[in-house]
């Protein structure tokens, strides 16, 4: 586990915090550029995180993650979101199974229910350090409110967006937890991501020739 | 003669995707991914009952044969050959010749990866395996390209998507379950971990974190198939 000095902590503490609010700025806004934006925030400060836990740790391969963090989710992938959403011409959600304010109050609540959940989780599991139970409760609150994203949303970009929240939840709470994970698989992982994210891209462009529309809303043709 | 095995059943359908893209040539690509079927299923035959004395580690102990990993590849091996034989007539009656090179490609690249990936002797990249099979398949899902392949192929990639994110959380809990056992990151054989882990009875609220990953990745499983049978 990670031995950091208080002030290294703190300012952990922080950027953790941080990464969890824009969460609710995205579920909290309609403007598709919005959420592309939160998303390449999130991401520098995940790629941050990972710089500071290695210059913290002396494990140079965590400079390398947070440098392709900070390239490939903060520039790479948002580039491809933006150039999408230029393609498609989709500005704004148009329509939302639930309004923004209730779902800013839904993950609240999930956010709450995951602290209770990590809580009882680290107690169980004898860990006592604050920084790994905080990253833990981000860890499963971007997840929940990822999931809430994915439910709610109807366009196919907020979709794409949603799975790669999720993504950048267990890739935030895996840096403080298992900080030891070797450097090439969090780069397959990377690259992984990149072919998902071009195959979304693909399917996207096909879902407007074929179905007219990349609104889930619309494909209801295999509704049972 | 494993290894030989091993090595044929990986090198067949990678000799068909590069047949399938190089002709472009609808019935040869059709009769190299059957070839490839049958070889392979009659390579994966004996394996199940050569990987007995294992676990064979091979490659750096990057890849692992065991039991159940040799008894997956069957199931592979079996699924493979008889789809190819079906698809045969299937895809014809689709009406899509000029791609239906690439239609084999994808099929063969398929099987490959899911012939590749209970043989990963890291839980991480088996899970990359997963998502690489998962990409592939979605290809092969809306193929056909009419309106209802692409809305299934949509849903099928959202949902396991989501599934995958899930066992990849299940993934974390296990590698820290792993470094709450062993006080380490290094997590060389998976079979031994599994081992370990049950021989250690005492652990029992650690346990708890495998069977939440297992209970993360049957959902991840369950979802695609749940979409698969919609």
């Amino acid at each position: 586990m990670l031995q950091l000095n208080p002030t290294a902590t703190s300012i952990f503490s922080v950027f953790i915090i941080l990464s969890l609010l824009l969460n609710f700025v995205i579920i909290g806004s309609r403007w598709i550029i919005n959420y592309v934006f939160a998303f390449a925030m999130e991401a520098w400060i995940i790629g941050f995180i990972a710089l500071g836990i290695g210059y913290f740790s002396h494990d140079t391969d965590l400079y390398i993650v947070g440098l392709f963090t900070v390239l490939f989710r903060g520039c790479v992938f948002p580039y491809f979101l933006l150039r999408m959403v230029k393609k498609m011409d989709i500005k704004r959600e148009l329509h939302s199974i639930i309004p923004a304010t209730t779902s800013l109050f839904l993950s609240i609540l999930l956010v709450v229910f995951c602290f209770v959940i990590a809580t009882q989780l680290t107690h169980k599991l004898g860990i006592t350090d604050n920084l790994i139970v905080l990253a833990l409760i981000a860890m499963l609150s971007i997840k929940s409110i990822g999931f809430l994203l994915l439910a709610i949303r109807d366009e196919a970009i907020s979709k794409i967006l949603a799975l790669l929240v999720l993504e950048n939840g267990v890739f935030l709470g895996s840096l403080f937890i298992v900080p030891g994970i070797p450097l090439f698989i969090e780069l397959v992982i990377l690259f992984d991501l990149m072919v998902a994210i071009a195959c979304f891209s693909v399917l996207m462009n096909h879902l407007k020739a074929n179905v007219g529309s990349t609104s889930a809303a619309e494909l209801n043709k295999l509704v049972g | 003669m494993l290894t030989y095995l091993l090595l044929t059943i990986f090198i067949a359908p990678l000799v068909a995707i590069l047949i399938a893209l190089i002709t472009r040539h609808p019935r040869l690509s059709e009769f190299a991914n059957l070839t490839a079927s049958i070889i392979t299923f009659l390579a994966v035959l004996p394996v199940p009952f050569l990987s007995m004395q294992g676990p064979f580690y091979f490659l750096n102990n990057y890849f692992i044969l065991d039991s159940l990993s040799a008894w997956v590849m069957l199931c592979v091996g079996v699924v493979y050959f008889l789809a190819s034989i079906y698809t045969i007539g299937y895809m014809r009656m689709q009406h899509v010749e000029k791609r239906l090179f690439y239609y084999y490609a994808l099929f063969a690249l398929f099987a490959f990866i899911m012939f590749i990936a209970p043989m990963m002797n890291n839980i991480v990249v088996y899970w990359i395996g997963i998502e690489m099979s998962t990409i592939v398949s979605t290809f092969l899902v809306g193929f056909v390209q009419a309106p209802k392949s692409i809305e299934a192929a949509w849903k099928y990639i959202i949902i396991v998507s989501a599934g995958i994110a899930l066992a990849l959380l299940g993934i974390i809990f296990f590698l820290l379950g792993w470094y709450i056992y062993f006080r380490t990151y290094l997590y060389p054989h998976l079979a031994c971990t599994f081992k370990n882990c049950i021989a250690n009875k005492s652990h029992i609220t650690h346990a708890r974190i495998f069977i939440s990953a297992g209970g993360f990745w049957n959902q991840s499983r369950f979802s695609a198939d749940a979409h698969l049978v919609a």
